[in-house]
């Protein structure tokens, strides 16, 4: 752990990172078949679809997920992405606030081992905010610049990364 | 992938992830044939994909700090880094020094 890194980031909240970079919001419906979500993913490139349900957010699709029902259904895979509604195998989604520190939407990653959340203006969806954005921020405001106490050595994996 | 659980493999020293293989699965001609016969694509060998489903890493040393870490991550075709054998994701950059 590095705790120089810890200090300085309670300086910062989450809406300085969505000033470095914020993105639109790609949604289909939670009644939507789970195959709404792949032209999203795959044409405008994002790593999330978020699923909603009677004005709140449900959840979110990733590629992994269409993955996941290609690979288990292998008779039917086809099919089951077109009738299998996308409330019934979404993810749970991760909440920010614009005003909520940094810090503290780290630690909500490390305790649901989700990459990105949806981030909140009271009750507003404005931005998904996921680690590539943070790392950018990171690297851009300086805020991973001369710590002494961390390098890239201590941090990699082995070459198959857990989620 | 499924099986382990994971969202990136890495194949000699390309990087595979799970948005890349969607990207190819939901294009021309793998679109087709993934609808027509599910259980033969997925037994295509990865040699069948398109070099672009493929992304490159950047290499990087173990001592380098986390900026520069973080910059040759960012500008890495495949978004992640290799590091004497090891392979750093944005979860490993940005998350694990906080966690660990």
């Amino acid at each position: 752990m590095s705790t120089s890194l810890i200090k300085r980031l309670q300086n910062f909240k989450v809406k300085d990172v969505l000033e470095i970079s914020s993105s639109v919001i790609y949604q289909i419906k939670s009644s939507d078949p789970v195959i709404a979500a792949a032209p999203f993913l795959t044409v405008f490139d994002v790593d999330v679809v978020f699923v909603t349900k009677e004005d709140s957010v449900h959840g979110f699709i990733g590629g992994y997920i269409i993955l996941e029902i290609i690979e288990q259904s292998r008779k039917n895979a086809w099919s089951t992405l077109y009738k299998t509604p996308s409330e019934n195998v979404d993810w749970k989604l991760l909440t920010t606030r614009l005003d909520e520190e940094l810090d503290t939407l780290l630690r909500k990653m490390i305790a649901t081992g989700y990459g990105h959340a949806l981030v909140l203006d009271k009750d507003k969806p404005v931005s998904p905010i996921g680690l590539l954005d943070i790392a950018k921020f990171f690297l851009y405001s300086g805020v991973s610049d001369n710590l002494e106490d961390i390098t890239i050595g201590q941090l990699g994996s082995s070459p198959q990364v857990q989620l | 992938m499924i099986e382990k659980r994971v969202r990136r493999l890495l194949v000699k020293d390309k990087v595979l992830s799970d948005r890349s293989l969607i990207k190819a699965l939901m294009a021309y001609p793998w679109l087709s044939k993934l609808r027509d016969s599910t259980e033969e694509t997925l037994n295509s060998p990865l040699t069948a994909l398109p070099v672009t489903v493929f992304h490159k890493p950047s290499r990087a040393l173990p001592n380098e700090g986390l900026s520069k870490g973080l910059s040759l991550l960012l500008d890495a075709e495949a978004k992640c880094l290799l590091i004497d054998g090891q392979i750093a994701t944005p979860w490993d950059l940005v998350v694990k020094p906080i966690k660990q």
